[in-house]
């Protein structure tokens, strides 16, 4: 204060210092290890759960490279003899580099949206946000310092694998770029899934939401390069040195200029791609070193543009804290007058009430929208129409259009399965409504069982959009229309099992995204690990082919919705003027009707479906208990 | 109506509600007050059969917490301090699905809507979404929620926390108009002035212990010596002799406590009387023979504040 009691303003800074204190905020210390990032630290390092899910990925990290060696070994031991045996251990080497690479590339890639998927809408529903944005901090020093804290728990993750990586060189045959370049790879990608994490977490309310959406999007990123090249037949032989020309590729809408995409830069595009290349090492021709590089570097370009625009919607929030929504989210009230208070913008905050029915909980979770705005569900809708005209012309004969939704259609509906169900209970009590919801006299069955049943039809988009994928090959006589029978039995089965222990789970974990991560990797065990497991024990053992084998081949697969659903569209399509007994399934022990194959699939599908149910029930009982509630 | 008998519970080392005896009797309104981590709540959620005692006994309307949950949530209406909400739902919808988690027949589900959104001053927001009440509103829906079974005793926790003056004003004529209506209230709150307006009895919880339980006169007996008189002086000069006479002379007498002069106003002393009942001529006789001319001689009557601050000793847990 002046004498004058006069507020003396801070001095303006001049042009110099703006750029001095703009440089400062870009300073990469301060954007990544600032206070959020000191802070995220201190909460997670607190939590024994942080340790506990070290120790589990170094316990899993341990089981894939004793698979792996194992695998290996007992191939160069069973099948040759002396100097033979001794010379095929230089391919162990290659085979554990490339299971672990693979195992960590996958893992952070999995992990990544699962940690980040709250990072900004927790804070907002905490009401901590606002706070945040007081500070002199920048919304990017926050969402970079949220990236970075993510980061550092994968980084220490990665680094669980680098004495393995290194010490298997001793065998020889594995060059010091393969590990270098694998490694960065997964760095880059997590970097990536972290950044698009972030970037959905500031755009959808609730972190399981915002963690599908961050798979939904990194599939789209990695896998649309591969498949456009599949979808154009763009074969790594055919095209290289010459690259893909496009005015191949899009005929008459080809620009008038000689573009060509070589097509390293299409695996460039994708880093799975691109390690598959690293860990196989073709020699195709072109350099692999070029290939990572440009991948890598790609990859991190994708990953600042996804923060920068997290940081872009997290300053937006900035605003409409400060001014309330923006005016395009008003509207006039109906028959308002041009001027005086009825001519005053309203928020829409009102809706027709509707009927509640005789089980609430049931009758709310039943009206829960996946897409909570309608041009969320648009942009699903377009998203989808833009891949079917990218599939469907041309292309009804070929098996691969079939096929290639299939398996990414069963891969998405497994993750939305275990993200989506899982929250149920655990959101309640973070809402703080399960303490009003135990004042009732709701039974736990009624709970319980709303929330599991809820789940299930939320799940509805993509089962939907398979089944009109289906319904386009056996509309237009590709297809045989037993293929639209079946589908559905195949997905009912695996999201009854994951809606059923999300349940459970949501009712163990006190935090929805914990509660979701332990569902997902629930589905990972069964439907990865397991598979692998079976097929290296299997391999490795040489038990297969007899009769054992086949068993064990054929209920992996028909326990497998993604293998399933590749077995039953590769039988079905090109079958469509088929008589119905004549189709027949080439399962492993040999072919089958379709009647049985039926059955055999409903089996599945119903085994998988009562471990569901048992896991509801078991929540229902655990709930009762708790809550000391009879049912 | 709610009987608690050494009701104790433990959450690891803490102990947040401590061997706590209690007796509310129907149609009271009592007040239930404590330093923020008394075990206020703790009680409340025992009460509600949200969580399960150590030890002791507590029930409501004859019905032990432990055993006959589901008749106690029928007789019971129970509002957290922090309150959820299904915020996708319409205020209607909020009711209905309430009626119904308390299978209240179809037939009287609308009129009972009806009533208790008139009760709370709700009908014209009955179609609005719950997310966009302002907090007042949306205490006076968490009210309305627990009236949907009409249940004999209340259990509300901080209902007045976070309003505005105005909506606390309507908080506490809605809470004294379900006093009239003959339902048993249990309330806590920290706006201990309203408390002393609406309750018959009180209780104050101190570190899960129950310090004091009775009415509020009897409380205001207990720390009667708490009375206390503010004399203004003309001249702010007087003020150190007056403090100082009045202090050791009338101390004589035995019923002056303390005599102090303002630290911010230098023309005022304050003065505290022992316990009993005193005449105030003596004082003002005091003053004046010390020389001091009175402007303005004012008793302050005790309140719950002051009862509330002479019982516990504000130690949290």
């Amino acid at each position: 204060m002046t004498p004058g009691g006069a507020t003396q303003p801070p001095p303006t800074p001049g042009r110099g210092g703006r750029a001095a204190t703009l440089v400062g905020s870009l300073a990469p210390w301060r954007l990544l290890f600032g206070p959020v990032f000191q802070k995220e630290m201190r909460v997670s390092g607190r939590k024994l759960w942080t340790y506990l899910a070290r120790a589990a990925y170094a316990l899993i990290l341990a089981v894939v490279v004793s698979l792996a060696f194992w695998g290996a070994w007992q191939t160069a031991g069973y099948t040759q003899s002396g100097a033979a045996r001794i010379q095929s251990l230089q391919t162990l080497a290659p085979t554990v580099v490339a299971s672990v690479l693979w195992f960590q590339f996958i893992a952070t890639l999995l992990l990544a949206p699962v940690m980040t998927g709250g990072a900004i809408n927790d804070e907002q529903r905490a009401q901590t946000l606002p706070t945040l944005l007081t500070t002199p901090l920048t919304a990017l020093e926050i969402v970079c310092s949220k990236i970075a804290s993510r980061m550092a728990h994968l980084l220490i993750l990665a680094l669980l694998a680098l004495p393995i990586l290194l010490g298997v060189r001793l065998f020889g045959g594995v060059r010091a770029e393969t590990i270098l370049a694998g490694a960065t790879l997964s760095i880059v990608s997590a970097i990536l899934a972290a950044a698009v994490g972030v970037l959905c977490s500031t755009l959808c309310r609730r972190a399981t939401i915002a963690s599908l959406l961050t798979y939904v999007v990194l599939v789209g990123i990695f896998m649309a390069p591969p498949l456009l090249a599949m979808r154009y037949n763009v074969l790594i032989e055919d095209v290289y040195p010459r690259g893909v020309r496009l005015p191949d590729v899009l005929g008459a809408w080809a620009p008038d200029w000689p573009a060509a995409v070589p097509m390293p830069a299409i695996l460039a595009s994708s880093t799975p791609a691109a390690l598959t290349i690293v860990t196989v090492d073709p020699g195709v021709g072109f350099g692999v070193r070029s290939i990572w590089l440009a991948s890598s570097v790609y990859t991190m370009a994708l990953a600042t543009g996804a923060t920068l625009l997290a940081a872009a919607s997290v300053r937006r929030a900035m605003r409409h804290s400060m001014s309330g929504p923006p005016p395009k989210r008003r509207r006039r009230r109906k028959g308002a007058n041009a001027e005086g208070e009825d001519a005053q913008p309203v928020i829409l905050a009102h809706r027709r009430s509707r009927t509640v029915s005789d089980h609430p909980v049931l009758w709310r979770e039943l009206r829960q929208p996946l897409f909570n705005r309608k041009r969320t569900l648009a942009l699903a809708i377009v998203v989808s129409l833009v891949i079917a005209a990218l599939i469907y012309p041309g292309n009804l004969r070929d098996e691969g259009a079939a096929i290639v939704p299939i398996v990414l259609g069963m891969m998405m509906l497994l993750l939305q399965a275990a993200l989506l169900s899982a929250p149920g209970l655990a959101a309640e009590r973070e809402a703080r409504t399960l303490d009003t919801l135990l004042t009732t006299r709701l039974s736990p069955t009624e709970i319980v069982w709303g929330k599991t049943l809820g789940a299930i039809r939320r799940q509805w988009f993509i089962p939907l959009l398979l089944m009109l994928h289906a319904g386009v090959f056996v509309v237009f006589g590709r297809a045989h229309w037993l293929l639209l029978v079946l589908l559905p039995i195949v997905m009912l089965g695996p999201v009854v099992l994951l809606a059923g222990t999300g349940t459970l789970f949501g009712l163990r974990f006190r935090k929805p995204v914990a509660a979701s991560a332990a569902n997902l990797a629930l589905a990972l065990t069964l439907w990865l690990a397991l598979p692998i497991l079976v097929g290296v024990l299997f391999g490795a053992l040489e038990i297969a082919p007899n009769e054992v084998g086949e068993f064990v081949a054929s209920v992996t697969l028909m326990l497998h919705p993604v293998g399933s659903g590749i077995f039953i569209t590769d039988n079905l399509h090109g079958a469509a003027g088929d008589a119905f007994l004549s189709i027949e399934f080439d399962m492993p022990f040999g072919d089958i009707n379709p009647i049985v194959f039926t059955m055999l699939v409903a089996l599945c599908s119903g085994a998988q479906a009562s471990i569901g149910v048992g896991a509801t029930f078991l929540a229902r009982a655990r709930f009762a208990r708790d809550t000391g509630r009879s049912s | 109506m709610i009987e608690i008998k050494g009701l104790t519970k433990r959450f690891g080392a803490l102990t947040a509600v401590d061997d706590l005896s209690l007796s509310i009797g129907a149609g009271e309104i009592f007040g239930f007050i404590g330093p923020n981590g008394a075990g206020k709540s703790t009680t409340m959620k025992i009460l509600a059969c949200l969580l399960k005692p150590d030890a002791g006994e507590a029930s409501v309307a004859g019905c032990d917490v432990r055993r006959h949950g589901d008749r106690i949530r029928r007789l019971l209406g129970y509002m957290p301090d922090f309150i959820g909400y299904y915020d996708d739902l319409t205020v209607d919808e909020y009711l209905q699905f309430f009626a119904a988690a308390f299978r209240l027949p179809r037939k009287t589900r609308r009129a009972t809507i009806d009533g208790v959104l008139e009760l709370t001053d709700l009908t014209d927001k009955r179609d609005a979404m719950v997310a966009s009440l302002s907090r007042g509103m949306s205490q006076r829906l968490g009210v309305a929620r627990v009236l949907i079974h009409d249940p004999k005793v209340l259990l509300l926790d901080e209902p007045a926390s976070g309003l505005d003056p105005r909506a606390r004003i309507e908080m506490r004529e809605l809470l004294s108009e379900l006093a009239r209506m003959g339902k048993t209230l249990m309330v806590s709150s920290h706006i201990l002035s309203e408390l002393a307006e609406m309750c018959s009895s009180i209780g104050i919880i101190e570190k899960g212990r129950l310090v004091y339980a009775g009415s509020i006169d009897e409380a205001y007996q207990r720390v009667k010596g708490a009375e206390r008189i503010v004399v203004r002086l003309e001249r702010a000069d007087d003020i150190d002799l007056v403090a100082t006479v009045v202090a050791g002379k009338l101390a004589e007498d035995a019923r002056v406590a303390s005599a102090k002069p303002d630290a911010d106003n230098p023309s005022l002393i304050r003065v505290e009387l022992e316990p009993g009942e005193h005449g105030h001529h003596f004082l003002i006789e005091g003053v004046v023979a010390a020389g001091g001319r009175i402007a303005a001689f004012e008793p302050k009557g005790v309140n719950l504040e002051d009862a509330f601050l002479r019982l516990t000793k504000g130690a949290v847990q």
